[in-house]
């Protein structure tokens, strides 16, 4: 059957006349929930937008401390693309959070199914785990430079199954993954809460379901718990990629950005320029462009992971 | 291209000026001398003191400023307790905010960077006794542009010593002093299973590289400073000794790249023969003074030892400077060197307080006194960090990689070199 359709200015006039509703945005329920959120959205402003602002005007001029500032356009980012320094650091980040992100999404997630169960004493398990969140990164540095220094617990290790690796910090193919897996270890805790929490969610009432029709817990896992999980690991994934990004701590103290610049990172190129050379513009610009990059990589990640979301 | 000068528009930004606020200059012309009249000084300082060794509560800087105040009744003085962690962070940070202190605790490689961004106020006039009483290299370490910007606190020698019980089991009869008579005892230190030396690949190349190219009579920058004269005959001679030191195993690996906390590291441990620039106070944490046999610094063509001077430095964003330089006139008098050396074990910058009598019981410390004169305290450069952190990672690739020398110092002096370019 044909749909009817009827013109516009034929439709019928003697409805009748409805009220006119408040929009969501305007009411009682909206204006209370703007009063909670205000004092953050001041901070965020003042804290976050201004000074990330601030920074990028500071990125087109030469900024000392004395209080002078001059314009001086684009100077600070043709310098940076001409700088072997900036390359060299990007591609540092750019390995670094290829290894990062993985390992700390797998082992968070492993961990959080770990987790995922009836068993006595889990909680207490779940406490253990998050420890590292809560531990500073200062001195997980210190200890585990002798983990994975060449006498250290990790190659004793490994020695068993005759790999000789010596000091993983020294070398410039291992310093990188070295780093990463303390990121993982510092990490994985708060990743695995988050993730923890989005699988408690599912219906149990999905597995059961799946087990009646065979499917092995692989299958389970992959066919349930992933697609389920899409928005809390949507979530884990862009906190990873930031922090990833923005890695300092752990390499300052662990290696200083050493051996021989191979992980000398972004974040470590603009403390260096701007705490330690004064040189606050170009230290801006790096900054800039690392947030143009963190930037377009979480939304890629949204347009795979996160577009239902 | 045309540039447009303008004094940071904090109005448009004013939100922002929390990160990095622009500070005026205050007073930068204000004439510096000894008030001639102390009751009428007046007004309120704030300085930035750190933990020196010792000297490390606000506790003991009370009856000093106690006694500065029986002088000085209208200056009132906050002394802060600042850590050495993250200094350079919290200065700027102060600086920027408008935040500055008006009296800081400055180290030489300090005063050039600030200098330079025109931060501090000039010394020349504070004190009639500098040439006469103070110790040359002390006030060199603070003068950058022929002008004074610190008054010399205390001086710090790296004193060289051999590891007693080390050296009667390795055989080693006489602590080295030259290079020749290291290259004879390492071989001798190795063998017994201990390391000869350590060399750090990632402290300040002011205590470890610039040092042999020192004693092997080289400069790090011509004299002019506009360029790199590291990579020279001297420089090549320098680097390959630190290279043969690695090669031959006489130094432990883990510090070419990582930063160890002394007491992890094999000299804390006492595994080390011979240790060319040490903190006396902190190697004594581990290692037993009597164990210790203090040696001149080492020599090659030259004799120099590394150090460091500590000094107070004045901002010229002071709403006070007569009573900042009442006070720092007061801290570099010889009643308070004498009395701040005598509890914290530092050497003093002047030649007038009485090393003899204060360290009467610490002859290994008053020994260094002698060798103030050798100490070399880095480059005197508004780069100089820069400069430092464009090298090392060239001598960690001959050290950790096997890069050839020469080629490692052409490519740092090449970097070097643009580096000085740009900052003109």
């Amino acid at each position: 059957m044909a749909a009817v359709v009827t013109p516009v200015d034929q439709r019928p006039t003697s409805d009748p006349p409805q009220r006119k509703r408040t929009p969501l945005w305007r009411s009682k329920g909206a204006m209370v929930a703007y009063v909670f959120i205000l004092p953050y959205v001041l901070f965020f402003a003042v804290f976050r937008i201004a000074p990330a602002i601030y920074g990028t005007v500071l990125s087109f001029g030469d900024f000392s401390l004395s209080g002078a500032f001059t314009l001086e356009g684009l100077d600070n980012y043709r310098r940076l693309f001409a700088d072997s320094l900036f390359w060299n650091a990007l591609r540092v980040t750019g390995i670094y959070a290829a290894i990062a992100i993985p390992v700390t999404v797998a082992i968070s997630l492993a961990m959080a199914q770990l987790c995922n169960r009836v068993l006595r004493g889990m909680s207490f398990f779940r406490s253990i785990y998050f420890l590292p969140v809560v531990t500073s990164p200062v001195l997980a540095g210190i200890v585990f430079i002798w983990i994975f220094s060449a006498d250290g617990p990790l190659n004793s290790g490994l020695s068993i199954f005759g790999l000789e690796l010596g000091s993983w910090l020294q070398s410039s193919v291992l310093v990188l993954p070295a780093l990463a897996l303390v990121s993982a270890w510092l990490n994985f805790g708060y990743n695995m809460l988050i993730l923890l929490a989005g699988m408690l969610a599912i219906p149990v009432d999905y597995y059961e379901a799946a087990e009646l029709d065979g499917a092995s817990t692989w299958q389970r896992f992959r066919k349930i718990t992933l697609p389920l999980l899409k928005p809390a690991l949507f979530f884990v994934l862009i906190l990873e990629t930031v922090k990833s990004f923005q890695a300092f701590d752990t390499i300052y103290v662990m290696t200083g950005g050493g051996p021989v610049r191979a992980s000398y990172t972004l974040t470590y190129m603009i403390f260096d320029q701007g705490f330690g050379y004064f040189d606050f513009g170009y230290a801006s610009a790096t900054g800039v462009v690392l947030l143009i990059i963190t930037l377009i990589f979480s939304l890629i990640q949204r347009r795979i992971l996160g577009r239902d979301n | 291209m045309k540039r447009s000068k303008f004094v940071t528009a904090t109005a448009a930004l004013g939100g922002a000026a929390l990160l990095l606020a622009a500070c005026g200059n205050g007073d930068a012309d204000a004439e510096v001398g000894v008030p001639d009249n102390p009751e009428e000084v007046s007004g309120s300082i704030t300085v930035w003191t750190y933990p020196l060794a010792t000297v490390d509560s606000l506790s003991w800087w009370e009856p000093h400023v106690e006694r500065f105040n029986e002088e000085y009744p209208d200056v009132e003085v906050e002394m802060v307790m600042q850590a050495f962690q993250n200094r350079e962070e919290a200065l700027v940070t102060a600086i920027a905010g408008n935040n500055a202190p008006d009296v800081v605790y400055f180290n030489p490689d300090f005063i050039p960077q600030y200098a330079d961004e025109d931060l501090l106020l000039p010394l020349d006039d504070l004190r009639d006794d500098w040439d006469t009483a103070f110790i040359d290299s002390s006030l060199e370490a603070m003068t950058w542009d022929d002008t004074l910007y610190g008054a010399p606190l205390l001086m710090q020698i790296m004193s060289a010593y051999c590891n007693i019980e080390v050296m009667e089991e390795s055989g080693v009869e006489t602590c080295p002093t030259t290079w020749d008579e290291f290259r004879e005892a390492a071989p001798q230190f190795v063998d017994a299973g201990y390391y000869a030396t350590e060399y750090s690949g990632t402290s300040t190349l002011n205590h470890t590289y610039y040092k042999f190219l020192w004693q092997a009579g080289g400069e790090v920058l011509n004299e002019d400073l506009t360029a790199a004269a590291f990579n020279s005959p001297e420089g090549l001679e320098a680097l390959e000794f630190i290279k043969e030191m690695a090669d031959e195993g006489w130094v432990p690996t883990e510090p070419l790249s990582v930063s160890e906390t002394f007491e992890q590291s094999q000299a804390g441990q006492g595994n080390v023969g011979y240790i060319a620039g040490a903190n006396l106070g902190e190697h004594r944490t581990t290692i037993d003074a009597e164990n210790m046999e203090i040696v001149p610094p080492m020599s090659h063509v030259e004799q120099v030892a590394s150090g460091s001077v500590g000094a107070w430095s004045i901002f010229n964003t002071t709403d006070s400077p007569e009573a900042a330089q009442a006070f720092v006139h007061f801290l570099s008098d010889q009643e308070f060197i004498e009395e701040f050396i005598a509890d914290s074990g530092f050497l003093p910058p002047r030649e007038d307080v009485d090393i003899e009598t204060i360290f009467a019981d610490d002859p290994q410390t008053a020994e260094g006194a002698q060798y103030l004169d050798t100490v070399r305290t880095g480059v005197m450069h508004p780069q100089a960090r820069e400069i430092i952190d464009t090298i090392r990672p060239h001598i960690q690739s001959v050290l950790l990689e096997g890069t050839d020398p020469q080629d490692a110092l052409d490519a740092a002096e090449a970097e070097v070199n643009a580096l000085l370019e740009r900052a003109g």
